[in-house]
């Protein structure tokens, strides 16, 4: 009975309300068929004060399309009109980046503004204009040149960070004594995004817990203990994604330096270790959940890595050092550690250097590799298709192989080449497996032709050989490439060879 | 499964699920078992909405495309700025994420680099300070105004 009086109910208001919708209609004189949205209504009726059609947006949208706005031109909505005034305040995003901000940083003190100054203007008038205090999610400073971080360290402070959920602090070439965290900060419950580089001084309490950091990067920052990691990265039970830059001369204030990472959470590590074997600095990483490793440094006969099953892609940049043998053993043993993986990217030295210890008992297989990269300044002097081969030896399920041109990852090993000796087997994916080969960056000298060349010889199931050339490659040369190319043996039959824009079967 | 739509002018659209759920709006009510029968949406017209609509079809058919997304992206919103705020107040209502980003970027873009003066005439906005008012925020943010 009650049901069916709501229900009597309901249909008289829907009735009620569709009868004045009609003559609420009627009375502005506007057909069903030509109904026109508000923005337009008001365009159309006031056009005698040619009314702004933005104006009509509310405030969270105004906000929003300021968010899109790089600061200055944000703040300079200001003086549009007094509706405009506070809105870039709203904006819950500072992006602050000198670079931006400053036409030539390095001549700074010859500009009428420098950052410091138009940074603090910033800030300061975003805490004043508008009432309540507008919450700030995201706060990013950057300070290349002249940096003080005495002003940042004021700035944070007179911030609000209850809300911050995301803070990015570069602060390069500083003559001055760097700056410490709030500890406010340490205890922040909104934070999931902190990164941090250079001119900060790393000092946290005890105990303290970031319950909801999951992005954390720190880069060449100096710390005040040799356990002020482990107790930050204790502190972060649900970290997923963690970025090491460690340079043995930002740490040589301290005796001992432990780089303990024990995150059970962590699914993406970059760690780039630049600190000499010879130096008292370790690091340690046991991190069962980990899917991606990027490493570049050097190897120290007590760093430890553990217990990485489930790293599907790793990237592998190992730096050159003395006492090569010893080094390529622990290369070895590194890589032996990620032999689930399925893509693997190498540094041209790095598989120069695992060249040196291609007798290693218990080098792996990586049964799951599915696409090999060597990245690099490939092939100046040695010869490139032993290196490849061993590796490729021990990947029998590899379908892509990929070589790229790159200067910035460190010239070639001094010592020659120890594999120039010995026959040459086929590796056993050449045969049943490899089908895509890429090479990019290619010169066409005579190194980089004899690589070609081995592999389409050896490839018998290969599908797609496609080279770009590099940009130092004469457009004039390139037939003469071509020509080449198209003379080699080619062990598939349906081999397609792509060079730059010429296909060729 | 197809659900049904009706615009501010009672203009009836029938669309797929896996392209209306792209409004979080319309979401919400599927997964309430609100969308058995027509949805209205008052605050929204059918020319508006047959945009609307096109945007989110090809979201889900270039779903893995992401040159060729960006490129259906670009065309599509080069639209006057009438239809331009029209979108934006329905990807807004509808809250449609993607499209309501790239709406207020594309603003954002016709701001970007341009005089207070330039900008008040493209956006036709009324000043309303006097000038002693405007001279005085020129001051606050002196740094923002310079040449």
């Amino acid at each position: 009975m009650k049901r069916q009086r709501i229900e009597t109910d309901e249909r008289e208001s829907r009735e009620r309300q569709r009868i004045e919708r009609a003559e609420i209609a009627k009375r502005r004189n506007v057909s069903s068929e030509t109904c026109l949205s508000p923005v337009r209504q008001n365009a159309q009726t006031n056009t005698d004060d040619y009314k702004d059609i933005i104006s009509s947006l509310p405030d969270s949208l105004l906000t929003h399309i300021l968010f899109f706005l790089p600061i200055r031109d944000s703040v300079s909505t200001s003086i549009l009109s007094s509706r405009w005034r506070p809105l870039w305040t709203l904006v819950p995003v500072l992006d602050l980046n000198q670079a931006g901000l400053v036409e030539r940083c390095n001549e700074e003190k010859n500009e009428k503004f420098k950052f410091v100054d138009i940074a603090s203007r910033i800030v300061a008038l975003r805490n004043a204009i508008s009432n309540p205090i507008p919450p700030l999610h995201k706060l990013c400073i950057c300070w290349y040149y002249n940096c003080h971080p005495f002003y940042v360290d004021t700035w944070l402070r007179a911030t609000n960070i209850r809300d911050l959920r995301d803070l990015d602090l570069q602060l390069l070439t500083s003559p001055h004594q760097p700056m410490e965290l709030p500890r406010t900060l340490y205890f922040s419950t909104s934070l999931v995004v902190l990164k941090l580089g250079y001119a900060i001084h790393l000092n946290p309490p005890s105990a303290f817990v970031l319950p909801c950091l999951r992005i954390l990067l720190l880069n060449c920052v100096t710390f005040a203990n040799r356990d002020s990691l482990s107790t930050i990265l204790n502190a972060c039970p649900v970290l997923l994604d963690l970025s090491l830059c460690v340079v043995d001369r930002y740490l040589n204030i301290l005796n001992e330096f432990n780089v303990i990472v024990l995150v059970a959470t962590l699914k993406r590590l970059h760690l780039c270790w630049s600190v000499q074997p010879s130096s008292k600095y370790r690091f340690q990483i046991n991190t069962p959940a980990l899917e991606y490793l990027h490493f570049r440094g050097y190897l120290n006969a007590d760093d430890v890595l553990e217990n990485l099953p489930n790293v599907v892609e790793s990237v592998i940049q190992i730096k050159d050092c003395d006492r090569i043998n010893d080094h390529a053993k622990r290369a070895w043993d590194f890589v032996g550690k990620l032999c689930n993986v399925i893509s693997m990217e190498l540094s041209t030295v790095t598989a120069q250097i695992l060249c040196h210890g291609s007798n290693h008992e218990n080098s792996p297989t990586f049964r799951n590799l599915s696409s090999l990269k060597f990245c690099g300044d490939i092939w100046h002097e040695w010869y490139a298709w032993h290196a490849v081969r061993l590796l490729l030896c021990r990947a029998p399920e590899l379908q892509t192989l990929v070589f790229e041109r790159s200067i910035f990852l460190g010239s070639n090993l001094d010592n020659p080449n120890p594999c120039l000796e010995g026959p040459l087997d086929v590796p056993e994916c050449m045969s049943s497996h490899v089908t895509t080969c890429l090479y990019e960056g290619f010169k066409g000298v005579e190194n980089e032709m004899e690589l070609v060349r081995q592999i389409l010889k050896a490839a018998r199931v290969l599908k797609t050989m496609k080279i770009t050339s590099h940009i130092d490659l004469d457009p004039r040369n390139k037939p003469s490439v071509r020509k080449k190319l198209r003379k080699f043996q080619r062990s598939s039959r349906n081999c397609q060879i792509a060079f730059d824009k010429g296909h060729f079967t | 499964m197809a659900l049904e739509l009706k615009s501010s002018d009672n203009k009836i659209f029938e669309v797929e699920e896996l392209v209306a759920v792209q409004s979080e709006t319309i979401k919400s009510l599927v997964e309430d078992g609100c969308a058995d029968n027509v949805i209205p949406l008052p605050n929204v017209d059918s020319k508006t909405l047959e945009l609307v609509l096109d945007w989110c079809k090809n979201h889900v058919d270039m779903k893995l495309d992401e040159e060729k997304l960006k490129e259906y992206e670009d065309k599509f919103i080069e639209v006057d700025q009438a239809v331009l705020y029209d979108l934006l107040l329905a990807a807004n209502y509808l809250n449609i994420k993607d499209l309501l980003n790239r709406a207020c970027q594309k603003v954002a873009d016709m701001l970007k680099g341009k005089t207070p003066e330039q900008i008040r005439e493209t956006l036709n906005i009324v000043n309303d300070f006097s000038p002693e008012e405007e001279e005085e925020i020129r001051k606050e943010n002196l740094w923002a105004f310079e040449e």
